[in-house]
């Protein structure tokens, strides 16, 4: 065994008993080899506290990483809370727009006689809203043209006006129904903006209530 | 685990007890030391830092005998937070930041198993250190297997690929000169 590799098993604890009193008497008397074996154990402390300083930079990684996750963790937990308590109030607040919409009895207050009013009318209270909404939206389409110059054209300009605030009031019923409530408040809004239209008091009731 | 129990992990460099230990005492340690000791006066970073020196000092005091169960005359979380007091004290006076000293029995457990250590020793200290910091491969990855992981030859010879573990041997041996050359010509011996 070289000298070397008897510095190496003397400063890794290798040797033991009459090898290492005989080493160590050796080193007593010849500082050329106090010298090596000084130097071998600080190279080797120092490798073992390069591994020390890697392990505890690994352990430091681990734990920012750990608060990092925290940090996502609560706020997508404070997030997915609020959704779950979000759906549960929006659950909520769609029965009580429904039940309101119901409550609610449907007839074309403005027209009298057969109209296209009543198709749409029979359509919101079979439950069938989005065509209800379609044949709303198809009416509105229509603008006749009116001779206001006459007693009949006035008239009829008239009938269309209450056709068309029926209309709205039908779309905002059936919003309702629906549990639309954000459309339900659009529709209703604007029927109560206009004080003298037929709705308006009952649009503002609604609103209240929703 | 017992202290003992981990002083001779420290001892050994048993890389899962001392991460055990490592992580055991860190989150009290932050809480102490910026709650209770120096109120909000370090940052995340520093604490970290003063942490990983302090537990280093432990490591260090342990290997060159220094400490040990017989001469611990506290527990070894006492010891190793006396350790980070001072470093922490050491910062804040370096920053000029007023502290309020506490319990003196504290701050002098760290100082009883002193780690003074002559400023000759320490310039060659360091000048060690850096050199073998800047091991480059395959001589960084071997010594850490050998003298930090402990791993037989043959385990070595599986890891990096080598024949057997006569070669491994003989590759340590190259390192282990190769540094030592570099180190005789820093130091002048």
């Amino acid at each position: 065994m070289n000298t070397e590799e008897r510095i190496d098993r003397y400063v890794s604890g290798l040797m033991e008993g009459d090898e290492r009193q005989l080493f160590e008497t050796e080193m007593s008397q010849d500082k050329n080899l106090e010298e090596e074996v000084r130097l071998q154990q600080e190279v080797v402390l120092a490798i073992q506290k390069k591994g020390l300083r890697q392990m505890m930079q690994d352990k430091e990684k681990e734990i920012r990483t750990r608060a990092a996750r925290r940090w996502i963790y609560l706020p997508s937990a404070l997030l997915a809370a609020c959704l779950v308590i979000g759906i549960f109030f929006r659950i909520g607040h769609v029965r009580d727009c429904k039940e309101l919409g119901e409550s609610i009895v449907l007839e074309a207050v403005q027209m009298r006689g057969e109209s296209d009013s009543d198709e749409i009318l029979d359509a919101i209270n079979a439950g069938k809203y989005e065509d209800a909404l379609c044949q709303i939206e198809a009416l509105r389409r229509q603008i006749p043209e009116f001779d206001l110059n006459s007693e009949e054209g006035q008239y009829d300009k008239m009938q269309f006006d209450n056709q068309m605030e029926d209309l709205d009031w039908f779309e905002a019923v059936a919003y309702m129904r629906m549990g639309k409530v954000r459309k339900a408040r659009q529709c209703l809004s604007a029927i109560a903006s206009n004080p003298d239209g037929a709705y308006a008091s009952q649009a503002a009731e609604a609103l209240k209530a929703l | 685990m017992t202290d003992q129990d981990y002083i001779r992990a420290l001892l050994q460099n048993d890389n899962d007890v001392m991460g055990e230990m490592y992580e055991k005492y860190r989150e009290s340690f932050a809480k102490w030391i910026q709650g209770y000791v120096f109120k909000g006066s370090l940052l995340e970073d520093e604490i970290a830092d003063i942490y990983m020196e302090a537990f280093e000092a432990v490591w260090t005091n342990v290997k060159k005998g220094r400490l040990n169960t017989g001469n611990l005359r506290s527990s070894l979380k006492t010891y190793l937070f006396s350790v980070g007091y001072n470093k922490a004290r050491n910062l804040l006076r370096s920053k000029r930041i007023g502290i309020r000293e506490i319990s003196m029995d504290l701050t002098e457990l760290a100082m009883e198993i002193s780690d003074a250590v002559p400023k000759e020793d320490i310039e060659r200290e360091r000048i060690v250190q850096e050199t073998v910091n800047e091991m480059k491969e395959p001589c960084n990855q071997l010594l850490n297997l050998v003298y930090y992981q402990k791993k037989t030859g043959d385990e070595i010879a599986c890891i990096m690929g080598y024949k057997n573990s006569e070669s491994v041997k003989a590759q340590k041996y190259k390192c282990m000169l190769k540094i030592k050359d570099i180190l005789k010509r820093k130091l002048h011996y």
